[in-house]
């Protein structure tokens, strides 16, 4: 363990913070592209530099670069295609205002450093702050996706939420089991590739991706024949 | 030493029944994991019928003859090789050299379930003969009786073989899904009744579940083995009491029986037939499996046990009585039997929380070939009400089928006169099991517990009774008389007929020669009594019993004798029944099968939430009588109904909770974990 390593998670934490304040779009998937750069670099500041080359270097070298490639690149490059393409900028009129937002998010926070100490057992050697950090990054992304009036923000939530079980488990195991988290990223890459699809298909961009409206077609079977 | 074995370890006192037993093998100690293989192999053949009857799908007729085929060689092999393991005592598992999360798949033998291994493959056998023939006649339900009724009767021998609470309850749950499949093969009609019937199976299941869990973290291990070398749990009795929910819901207890009188009737025949003569008792299995595991039972579950036994009995047989279709009648009476063998099991832990060998022997022994006994006489009258349900469907509108359907007629007779245990039938055998053990509880067993064995005997007495009304309705409707409306009679031929006969001949077996029979039982009973005793007295009784009836028989027969040379230079004049001298006779004359049960039935009517509209005859010349009785059960309508409409009202509201969006559901499971974690924040 390093203080780098503490850095990080609280980085994570911040970047947590600021998503859940800031409204526009643009900046919640960049600050999420950081959290996955920060993700990434989690298992060399936990366990150096040299955890690339010895051992089971291939496999860390490997998950390293694939969550480099697909929460840093892939996924916040296709967010942003389907943010410009539906032409939704911007969170208007959200739900719980940012002011709220941000009392909410920090609660969440405490709750989790609360929670976190005396709940999850702790792996000797790893830092204090990794199951707090991790576990309010997952109940911040759970609170975004639920106060989401965008989908577009809403997969951002869950993008979010994903990153928390990664640190959960990277804190809980030492190392995740590579299958494990290959095949967790691959789920959220398709995820997050089928609802930035589905945000900007059709013409009817907005009426999707604005969640309020997409509640009636979701239970009134009824309404189908005068559409 | 050829073959005596049997006789060092068992003390059987009859030297003669022993060497007709064994005479036959030779040493059995040697061939008996032979033959326990030999079953095991026999239980999976079962399952192969099924895959014969999916590869040969595209000939249906072809699979239908591999299937029974496979089934009857595989009944035939298993019947003979469950004897023979339950003989030589056989007792073992082995286990599945792969496993999974819970542990390896294990099965095994003991003579417990060699017994019940030995009522599968022998009712399971007989109705898949009968099968042949009933599939035959019904095209519609062919595919789904192909596949899923070898399948009925490989998840029950695996539900007797298996020794560890996983394998158990995944074959609890093949069993319960396949006859569900069964009993709704037939259509739209059956989709109730079979929904009804998965419903109760459900329920009965998570007791088990929670029994099974009990059980298993008390011995830290799923295995049987383990459970019953634990010793007793610290809550035996939430466990007696769960397990009695579990495998009483099986079972068909009264107040638990409510999805028999509806599942029954909507399934084919031989499918009514395996369910009523083996399935059901499979939650005998169950029950006696499970008081291996609690040691020396406490005496109030023997109390209630004989609580149930005479609720189940009295309810069903006062139902039965007031029934008139005729599937439904016999479904009840199921219950009433179930009831009987709850008898016997209440007399045997009685006798085990005692510690007196001969109460609980007799109880348990009686109980097991009560089991066996139903299943072969439950299995004809099933068979038989199939036959007669083909010519006509409303017993109401049948009369004199005895004269189109002599074969039928007198089978069901044999099955009525076995349920009735009229004596040289095998129902009178299993009865007189339970009576002498109620006689010996009331001599042997404390005070205070005695009183409870004493209490068995006039509930017998009375329910034999009953029965005796119950059945003589029905074979005086349907089959004495004159009919009732047109209709086209035609009896039993082929491989039916032939499982029929088979199975008179075997009820007569048992009744006339019980001796063989009670020790087989003798021997079911080992695993649950340690010592194991049928006194000295009685058995020698039954060893004599044969020529007692071949000694009535004679007389019988001379008395027949005497009156044909009596009757032989007169006159013999043959008038419609019930003519009562009267010349000109019309079938309305006749007593419908309403008025003939109401005597007997009319102080029970309380039970039943009847409503009679009665129009009595009035005046020199009557016009107008009726007699209309509506029944209910009050059963359903006082604790289901209302457990049912809570539930429904339940889900109601949770179906308006469903009715919102995503940010909902998010809310939900954010509210949820975070209260979770605080609560485990909390408790540590």
């Amino acid at each position: 363990m390093t203080p780098s390593t503490d850095l990080l998670l609280l980085a994570v934490i911040g970047l947590n913070l600021f998503v859940a304040t800031s409204s526009r779009l643009r900046a919640r998937i960049r600050a999420c592209a950081l959290q996955g750069i920060a993700l990434a670099a989690l298992p060399i500041a936990v366990d150096g530099a040299n955890v690339l080359t010895d051992g089971p270097g291939l496999h860390v070298a490997l998950a390293v670069i694939a969550t480099l490639v697909l929460k840093a690149g892939a996924i916040p490059y296709a967010l942003t295609r389907a943010m410009y393409r539906s032409g939704v900028r911007r969170e208007v009129e959200p739900f719980v205002s940012m002011h709220i937002s941000l009392l909410l998010t920090a609660g969440l926070v405490g709750l989790a450093f609360y929670i976190g100490g005396a709940v999850l057992p702790r792996l000797p050697g790893t830092s204090p702050l990794g199951i707090p950090a991790g576990l309010s990054t997952l109940l911040v992304g759970l609170y975004l996706a639920m106060s989401a009036k965008t989908a577009l923000s809403q997969v951002i939530g869950y993008l979010i939420l994903e990153n928390g079980v990664f640190i959960i488990g990277q804190m809980l195991l030492g190392e995740f089991p590579l299958v494990v988290e290959l095949g967790v990223l691959l789920d959220v890459l398709v995820a997050a590739m089928l609802m930035a699809v589905l945000v900007v298909s059709g013409q009817e961009v907005t009426e999707f991706a604005d969640l309020e409206d997409s509640r009636p077609s979701l239970v009134d079977d009824t309404s189908g024949g005068a559409r | 030493m050829a073959g005596w074995y049997v006789l060092d370890s068992t003390p059987l006192g009859s030297p003669e029944i022993t060497a007709l037993l064994v005479g036959i093998f030779w040493d059995v100690r040697e061939v008996s994991l032979v033959s326990a293989i030999f079953a095991f192999a026999c239980v999976f053949c079962l399952a192969m019928a099924s895959v014969a009857s999916i590869i040969l799908r595209k000939q249906p007729q072809k699979a239908l003859k591999a299937g029974t085929a496979i089934t009857l060689t595989a009944s035939l092999l298993g019947a003979a090789a469950s004897v023979w393991a339950l003989v030589s005592k056989f007792e073992d598992s082995y286990e599945t050299l792969w496993s999974t999360a819970l542990g390896p798949f294990t099965i095994g033998l003991d003579p417990l379930s060699s017994f019940f291994l030995l009522c599968v493959f022998l009712v399971g056998g007989l109705a898949a003969l009968y099968g042949y023939g009933y599939v035959k006649n019904h095209p519609e339900i062919l595919k789904t009786v192909l596949v899923w009724f070898p399948i009925l009767l490989f998840s029950m021998a695996l539900v007797v073989v298996s020794s560890d609470a996983m394998t158990f309850l995944l074959a609890w749950e093949l069993m319960t899904l396949s006859s569900f499949l069964l009993v709704t093969a037939d259509g739209e009609r059956t989709s109730k009744p079979g929904l009804v019937y998965l419903l109760a199976s459900q329920l009965g299941v998570v007791a088990l579940f929670a029994m099974f869990a009990i059980l298993a973290t008390g011995a830290g291990s799923l295995h049987f083995d383990d459970m019953r070398s634990a010793g007793q749990p610290a809550i035996a009795g939430v466990v007696f009491l769960l397990g009695l929910l579990g495998f009483g819901t099986k079972a068909g207890f009264w107040p638990v029986h409510v999805w028999l009188p509806l599942a029954h009737p909507a399934a084919p025949s031989q499918v009514s037939a395996v369910m009523s003569g083996v399935m059901i008792k499979l939650g005998i299995y169950g029950l006696l499996r499970m008081l291996t595991f609690l040691g020396t039972p406490n005496y109030w579950w023997g109390v209630v046990l004989i609580m149930i036994g005479t609720m189940s009995g009295m309810g069903g047989i006062i139902q039965a009585m007031a029934q008139d279709d005729l599937k439904r009648i016999l479904a009840y009476s199921s219950v009433e039997n179930l009831g009987i063998v709850a008898l016997g099991l209440g007399l045997g832990v009685l006798g085990l929380s005692a510690n007196n060998n001969i109460v609980a022997t007799l109880g348990f022994a009686g109980a097991l070939l009560h089991v066996l006994n139903h299943g072969l006489y439950k299995g004809l009258l099933f068979q038989s009400a199939g036959v007669i349900l083909g010519s006509v469907k409303d017993l109401n509108q049948t009369g004199g089928l005895i004269r189109q359907m002599p074969v039928t007629g007198y089978v069901f007779l044999t099955g009525s006169a076995a349920i009735t245990g009229v004596p040289t039938l095998n129902g009178f055998i299993s009865e007189l099991l339970i009576f002498v053990g109620a006689f010996y509880g009331a001599t042997l067993l404390p005070a205070s517990q005695s009183l409870w064995a004493v209490a068995v005997v006039p509930i017998l007495a009375t329910l034999g009774g009953l029965t005796a009304v119950t059945f003589v309705k029905i074979f005086g409707t349907a089959f004495l008389g004159t009919p009732r409306s047109d209709y086209e009679a035609k009896d039993t031929v082929g491989t039916m007929k032939i499982a029929l006969l088979i199975g008179v001949t075997l009820c007569f077996i048992i009744g006339i020669f019980p001796a063989p029979f009670v020790v087989l039982v003798k021997l079911g009973v080992t695993p649950l009594v340690s010592e194991v005793q049928i006194p000295q007295r009685f058995f020698d009784f039954l060893v004599r019993l044969p020529f007692v009836f071949i000694g009535l028989g004679a007389i019988f027969a001379l008395l027949i004798f005497i009156r044909r040379r009596l009757l032989q230079n007169r006159e013999v004049r043959a008038g419609e029944t019930w003519a009562c001298g009267y010349e000109s006779v019309s079938p309305k004359m006749q007593y419908t099968a309403a008025s003939f049960a109401d005597p007997a039935l009319s102080p029970a009517h309380f039970l039943l939430d009847a409503r009679r509209d009665d129009r009595p005859a009035k005046g020199a010349f009557p016009k107008d009588i009726s007699y209309e009785l509506r029944l209910g059960d009050r059963v359903t309508n006082l604790l289901w109904k209302p457990a049912v409409d809570f539930i429904l009202a339940l889900s109601t509201r949770t179906e308006k909770l469903k009715r919102s969006d995503v940010r909902s559901y998010l809310i939900l499971v954010l509210i949820t974990l975070v209260s979770l974690l605080l609560w485990q924040a909390w408790v540590s």
